[in-house]
């Protein structure tokens, strides 16, 4: 029973998540009646040791399930003990991600086990506050989270000198205003300490110096649920599943063009192309594979080739061009046009930029702009390699991963399946529909040929020395002929300009 | 002390500092316009890319830190191109209306764009445009030309005590402003005029009178007897006049060669002393070395004054604030400032 909403009988039985499948698992009652709890109660009651704890998750190899992929164990021992600042726990449950939706199923359904995993977290890195930063949207996950919360603080999981361990900890819930990039964890802190949602600069990290300037580790919500199975079943039952580097288990969000889309929990180093036909049911309706974008829509595009040759871990994924990110699938078939899904995911991006650094500020908007202006059928000249060049500014010149994640989905796309490009470009509609989808944005005070300026070169990046001295001396001399030149020849000479055409008419 | 090689040049640095730092001490020139030494490094304009062997990215200079037997590359291919790429983004939304601009002359952006910038515009999109907003009978703002470096920002917050302005709105529609339309309510305000590398702010008193090129900068210090609000002109007149004809048409605060300010000037000495007969005209005086303890916010500033005055919190109430603070007597340990002494020489 893997699948949201759909009661078809599947091979891949959920392991981790089992609570997912379990009805009314939101309510303590049926979470303590499948072990829940069982954990904090040992930890507490045994006052097992800090370290101990933080052995068994580095030992399992459990990586974080966010996106960065970054040992969580690991993650964790960065926490300076000596600091006499307080320490924090943050649960990065903003997910926002297009395409991503697993943490949304844990918050909905078994936040419980999310709040054990959280009070474990806390404990292992001595914090005695921790805050769940909520997606704004997520108005039921927080219900159930808020819920789930007053249900654990009743049965005195929650609270001060926790089960007379001495130990005292609070969760808090914090719900965000819509901004995508308080998913990325700095900002997430500037958001929670009431700042712009703005991303900081590295280093420091946020375990040495994060929310309130205090040591602060920020985790996955699919991670720290993960944790009390972990520490139930020891490290030796996760490492059972997974490859040598990718350990255990991962939540799949698949939506697209598949038959079964949903969430699927799905041991790491799986081979992809047994998931896709088997437990995906291959693509809708029995059509043909286009392409996926596999982890989330900030990672590369994949083509069926590379996709259905490589297993579901971080390095085979990455060894094939993409990365496994946040696992949130998206699938197109044959009937997808590329181009479009391109633009729709730049408007995604140019509206979720934060506003603080250049490249990605203003590149994000180019981008779009440039997009949209191809999909009205009104392409500027040398559309696409100047979009490769306003890639190659805005890839890896950022403060934050939010520029590369605009860059790299169109980027593949437009590298890995370029006719459909071309196509667009060329011809001013799409190469799969057939039609011109913005048309009503191409400005109609233009020339019907308003592409005349084909001939016209745009200089490239590389058409500049990039020698100091000699650069003020070119912009001296500019590129003005090349403007006069080509315009004179077009409108007199060769009498081809619309606006010729026009009065011969 | 480590040695850092920039360029192939190499320089022994003190623990701590940045690249930036290292570079300038090598004589290097990395561009910047969100640092300024005043703040800690904010790191949002990307103009000051580098190259550091060993790292695959390409770094910020105004933040990393240097580390022993680094090797930092400025002058290359690939710095080249990402700081093209930056000035290319900034130019893509700026008018380009430098005829008519008051800064044009001192900008950094005209100056990093004749020397990085793309020769051609590649876009053809309608330019970005805010509407226009009023800062009152000082400052003139003109957010179209806003690179958002957001220097205005800090030094608004950090040294004037005043936090009035700041962003708003996201992505590239990011804007400096404010919710409420008015004046920024400080007798320092107008140092936004001199920390802001564009014309996004510029001085209203002198808007469309002179050419910065035409005027001739002397520094003076305002007569004592001609201060109308001593505990901030006290320690806040040490500026420089841009004449021109012998007229003078704009006061400004003394900077050094990167365009940072020596200390804050308040309001007074900016916009209200138009007179010479006003002013001390200082012929020798050290105007790059920067003031001595760091710079001061417009609250020590007007403390130190204070008690130079003489004046007790709840003496001769100069200040409105004055009865606010009795507690100066106890916090004003700073020494004057050696602008001080030069004008007792003279």
């Amino acid at each position: 029973m893997n699948v949201v909403g759909m009661g078809e009988q599947m091979a891949l039985e959920k392991i981790v998540f089992k609570n997912l499948d379990i009805p009314e698992m939101t309510e303590l009652k049926t979470y303590e009646e499948h072990g829940g709890y069982k954990q904090w109660k040992k930890v507490m009651q045994d006052k097992v040791d800090r370290t101990e704890l933080i052995d068994t998750v580095k030992a399992s190899g459990l990586r974080g399930r966010g996106g960065a992929g970054f040992p969580t164990g690991l993650k964790w021992s960065f926490v300076p003990q000596d600091n006499p600042k307080p320490k924090y726990l943050l649960c990065n449950a903003d997910e926002s991600e297009p395409g991503t939706f697993k943490d949304r199923e844990i918050l909905e359904k078994t936040p419980h086990q999310l709040i054990e995993g959280v009070l474990l977290g806390a404990y292992a890195i001595g914090a005695n506050t921790a805050y769940i930063y909520l997606r704004g949207e997520f108005v039921k996950g927080w219900k159930m989270v808020e819920h789930a919360l007053a249900q654990a603080r009743e049965a005195g999981y929650i609270g001060k000198n926790v089960m007379g361990s001495g130990f005292d900890v609070e969760v808090w819930t914090h719900r965000g205003a819509g901004a995508y990039i308080c998913g990325e964890e700095t900002a997430m802190i500037n958001s929670l300490e009431g700042l712009r949602g703005e991303p900081r600069l590295k280093p420091p990290f946020p375990a040495v110096e994060g929310f309130y300037r205090s040591p602060t580790i920020v985790n996955n919500v699919e991670t720290l649920a993960t944790v009390p199975k972990i520490i139930e079943n020891g490290p030796e039952w996760y490492t059972q599943w997974g490859t040598e580097k990718s350990r255990g288990t991962k939540l799949w969000s698949v939506c697209g063009h598949v038959e079964r889309p949903g969430v699927y929990e799905v041991p790491l180093g799986y081979p992809m192309k047994k998931f896709f036909e088997e437990e995906l049911g291959g693509c809708w309706k029995g059509r043909k594979l286009k392409g996926v974008i596999p982890g989330g829509s900030s990672v590369p595009f994949m083509l069926p080739d590379e996709f259905l040759d490589c297993d579901m871990d971080y390095e085979n994924i990455a060894a094939h061009g993409s990365m496994l990110g946040s696992g949130g699938m998206i699938v197109f078939d044959e009937t997808a046009c590329l181009m479009e899904a391109a633009t729709v995911l730049a408007t995604f991006y140019a509206h979720e930029s934060c506003g603080q650094c250049t490249p990605c500020r203003e590149g994000c908007g180019w981008v779009l702009r440039q997009l949209k202006d191809i999909e009205s059928g009104q392409p500027q000249p040398m559309a696409k390699e100047i979009l490769f060049d306003v890639f190659d500014q805005i890839f890896g010149n950022t403060i934050c991963p939010l520029g590369d994640s605009i860059v790299m989905p169109i980027k593949a796309m437009m590298e890995k399946v370029p006719e459909e490009f071309e196509y667009y470009i060329r011809e001013g509609k799409s190469m799969v529909t057939g039609k011109t989808r913005l048309a009503h944005l191409a400005k109609p005070d233009k020339p019907e040929n308003y592409r005349r300026g084909e001939a016209f070169k745009y200089p490239r990046a590389e058409d500049f020395t990039t020698d100091f001295d000699k650069v003020v001396h070119n912009v001296e001399r500019g590129p003005e002929p090349m403007f006069t030149k080509l315009q004179h020849e077009e409108s007199t000479e060769k009498g081809d300009s619309p606006y010729a055409r026009e009065q011969k008419k | 002390m480590p040695n850092v090689t920039v360029d192939g040049k190499q320089v022994e640095v003190p623990d701590g500092v940045t690249i930036l730092w290292a570079a300038r001490k090598a004589g290097v020139n990395i561009p910047t316009y969100c640092y300024y030494p005043w703040f800690p490094p904010q790191g949002n304009c990307r103009i000051c890319l580098v190259e550091v062997e060993g790292i695959g990215k390409l770094q910020i200079g105004c933040q990393t830190p240097i580390r022993d037997g680094m090797v930092v590359n400025t002058n290359n291919e690939r710095v080249f191109k990402a700081r093209r790429g930056v000035m290319e983004f900034l130019l893509l939304h700026h008018p380009l209306d430098c005829p008519i601009c008051d800064q044009a002359g001192e900008c950094d952006l005209q100056d990093y764009g004749y020397k990085y910038g793309f020769p051609v515009g590649r876009t053809r999109y309608p330019r970005r445009t805010f509407p226009k907003t009023d800062y009152g009978e000082k400052i003139a703002k003109e957010m179209n030309r806003c690179i958002h470096c957001r220097r205005c920002i800090r030094l608004s917050e950090d040294y004037m005590g005043v936090s009035h302005i700041g962003m708003l709105n996201r992505g590239d529609h990011a804007e400096v402003g404010s919710y409420i339309e008015a004046a920024i309510p400080s007798g320092w305000a107008g140092n936004v005029i001199d920390v802001c590398p564009v014309g996004a702010l510029t001085d209203k008193k002198m808007r469309f009178s002179a050419r910065v090129w035409d005027l001739e900068h002397v520094p003076a210090r305002l007569k004592e007897s001609a201060m109308k609000d001593p505990v901030k002109c006290k320690n806040g007149s040490e500026a420089m006049l841009g004449l021109y004809r012998g007229k003078i048409y704009r006061v400004t605060a003394r900077m050094d060669e990167y365009r940072v300010m020596k200390s804050m000037i308040c309001d007074e000495a900016r916009f209200e002393h138009y007179n010479l007969e006003d002013w001390i005209i200082e012929e020798d005086v050290d105007i790059t070395t920067p003031v001595k303890g760091g710079p001061r916010t417009a609250k020590e500033l007007e403390e130190a004054a204070r008690k130079e005055l003489g004046m007790n919190g709840d003496g001769e109430a100069a200040a409105p604030e004055a009865e606010t603070e009795p507690e100066t007597e106890a916090v004003t340990e700073d020494s004057p400032d050696s602008g001080d002494e030069t004008a007792k020489a003279e």
